[in-house]
């Protein structure tokens, strides 16, 4: 019963968004502390990889009907109700003289959609909370 | 989610010790036999424990000078020279601007990590 309200309409995909928000939030936290420190390489894992994974999981669950099923791609591994990033070094950005491949202004600007995106997918989290909770009110 | 915070005071407390290095080269520009300070940072957490975060790899004491001939110096050595520290005012400036503005960068994901923890708090009330 308590696994079927929690995979009720979109709340495994909100879980699993703010599970790879707070992770991908982690990584980004490690560029900007080692911003100065020789050999860095920026590592992270692209927000598209992850809604592609969550596009095809929602596909899968209105083709077929039952729980959410996410298919692991190259960085990132969902298992046992978890999402794992498995992060590559960037190779965009432009190498310094001592290793560093640094650049502040890509990483505020991920330090920031990161942030919007879980608030988001826990504002709707909540909202969606809050409607089953009146449908549980409501009943006889 | 903890551990980002963690890592972002990893950040914070190198950029300190990186900024109070410049502080005590341009304190001491001026001071005979002063060997500059050079701190340089390397990946992972201090307690070595995590491989995220950085810490201060050495904080090296720098054996180049700017000899002045000045005998007279109660300071000279033998060679009749006043060894003063190599160092360059504006290179140090340019080096705290940027260990500030990493502090700063620090703080912002320390505020970011704050807020998604407050956002997932209200989840449940």
């Amino acid at each position: 019963m308590s696994n079927g309200v929690d995979n009720w309409g979109s709340l495994p995909y909100l879980e699993r968004m703010m599970q790879f928000s707070s992770a991908r939030g982690t990584m980004l936290n490690d560029s900007i502390a080692n911003i100065d420190t020789p050999g860095y390489r920026h590592r992270d894992v692209s927000p598209e990889e992850f809604q592609a994974a969550m596009r095809d999981a929602m596909a899968h669950t209105q083709r077929r009907g039952g729980e959410a099923h996410f298919k692991n791609t190259d960085s990132l591994r969902f298992q046992d109700g978890r999402v794992e990033l498995r992060p590559e070094a960037s190779s965009d950005n432009l190498l310094f003289h001592d290793g560093n491949d640094r650049s502040l202004e890509q990483l505020m600007q991920g330090l920031s959609e990161n942030f919007l995106a879980f608030r988001y997918a826990a504002e709707l989290f909540r909202n969606t909370h809050q409607v089953l909770n009146s449908a549980i009110q409501l009943r006889p | 989610m903890y551990g980002a915070f963690n890592i972002s005071g990893s950040g914070l407390q190198a950029q300190r010790v990186r900024l109070d290095a410049v502080s005590a080269n341009l304190a001491n520009q001026d001071t005979p036999e002063f060997q500059k300070i050079a701190v340089e940072f390397a990946q992972g957490d201090p307690s070595g424990d995590n491989p995220l975060g950085v810490q201060v790899a050495s904080v090296n004491r720098l054996d180049s000078f700017n000899p002045v001939f000045s005998p007279d110096n109660p300071m000279a050595r033998e060679d009749g020279y006043v060894y003063y520290p190599s160092v360059n005012y504006t290179e140090e400036m340019v080096d705290a601007i940027e260990a500030l503005r990493a502090y700063e960068a620090n703080i912002q994901a320390v505020e970011a990590t704050r807020s998604m923890i407050d956002s997932a708090l209200r989840m449940i009330g």
